[in-house]
């Protein structure tokens, strides 16, 4: 990418941002590559170390529109702070989970498919998950404004796919599926520690719901037999881990 | 290095470096990045939400290559910010290292 191309994407990309604040960061991105020329460097190395324009323009954006609806909180500015911190996979899904739904009603009137809420109405469960995670993997400020939207993302994407199929399956298999449902708690949890809090106190619940899950999941699955050999080598595990664990910090 | 680091240690480097001068954009941006493998364009978002803050302020001064330079100056908020925080630093690397000597010393 050229130096006029680099400019051009980055203008593009603040558009909804006041002019004169358009052109105070131009005024420095054009200034930086005068001085890189100077310095005999090429338009494209210099592109390449400036990163994504894109993603340099949205992270001015995000931080205009927040810092904009921190001095004056109207319904507009938070909105327009919402949706400028929210990562664009996050409408993507949604739209296509509409074309999705509009695609369905129009076959539904051709007489092409039997279209009926009554199988789709778990989309409403897992759309808004799908998008919850999208925002999040696709945001330019991944990580800083949007990490709480893992865990209602992680639940709902779990929880939809499993009620899709019991509405096709009438529900047959959740009496013994069921306790991936608590599953599901413990996933979102666990996003929201793994890819941001790292706080140590999240792996509690997450831990505990895993385990409650994890033994009904199991018990539910298989005979009682084998459930018991699982369930005894579990609590030895768990056991000897409480056991050294607590030894080693005594030790300490 | 982790990308989080980086992060959050680019705003203290910003704020030390313009305590000793004056830095115009493409200046600044050079000194870090010889220090701090990142996206040299995050450093730009990076001094508006400072100058927003009130920690940093900006001029214009002539310069003989071609059009005015746009120079980065410290207020004396932003003073304060740097001596706060490079404080906060140094007392959280030596409780790292503390910490991480303790580490090996079991090993």
């Amino acid at each position: 990418m050229r130096k006029k191309e680099f400019l051009t994407k980055l203008r593009q990309n603040l558009r909804g941002i006041p002019s004169e604040e358009i052109h105070d960061i131009l005024y420095d991105f054009e200034e930086y590559f005068n001085g890189g020329i100077q310095d005999g460097r090429s338009e494209e190395e210099l592109a390449d170390s400036l990163g994504n324009p894109k993603n340099i323009a949205k992270q001015v954006r995000a931080e205009f529109m927040v810092q904009l609806a921190k001095d004056a909180p109207s319904i507009r500015n938070m909105l327009n702070a919402i949706f400028a911190t929210i990562g664009p996979g996050f409408f993507q899904v949604i739209g296509l989970s509409f074309i999705a739904i509009g695609v369905m009603i129009f076959l539904n009137q051709l007489s092409i498919v039997d279209f009926s809420w009554g199988y789709l109405w778990p989309i409403f469960v897992l759309a808004p998950g799908v998008a919850f995670e999208a925002s999040y993997f696709t945001n330019p400020m991944r990580g800083k404004t949007n990490l709480s939207l893992l865990i209602p993302g992680g639940i709902l994407t779990i929880s939809g796919v499993l009620l899709f199929h019991g509405v096709y399956t009438d529900f047959v298999y959740l009496a013994r599926l069921w306790p991936i449902f608590v599953l599901a708690i413990a996933f979102g949890l666990f996003q929201f520690y793994f890819f941001g809090s790292k706080n140590e106190w999240f792996l509690l619940p997450v831990g505990v719901l895993g385990a409650i899950g994890s033994i009904f999941l199991v018990r539910n699955l298989v005979s009682s037999q084998t459930f018991g050999y699982f369930l005894g080598l579990l609590l030895i595990i768990l056991g000897l881990l409480m056991g050294f664990t607590i030894q080693k910090r005594f030790k300490e | 290095m982790n990308i989080q680091f980086k992060k959050g240690v680019l705003e203290l480097c910003v704020l030390s470096l313009l305590a000793r001068k004056n830095y115009y954009g493409y200046e600044l941006v050079n000194d870090i990045s010889k220090t701090i493998a990142i996206s040299e364009g995050t450093i730009y978002p990076l001094l508006r939400r400072l100058k927003n803050d009130g920690y940093v302020t900006t001029y214009l001064q002539e310069s003989q290559e071609g059009p005015p330079r746009k120079y980065y100056k410290l207020t004396p908020n932003g003073i304060q910010m740097k001596d706060q925080l490079s404080e906060e630093w140094y007392f959280f690397v030596k409780s790292v290292n503390k910490l991480l000597e303790r580490w090996d010393d079991n090993a």
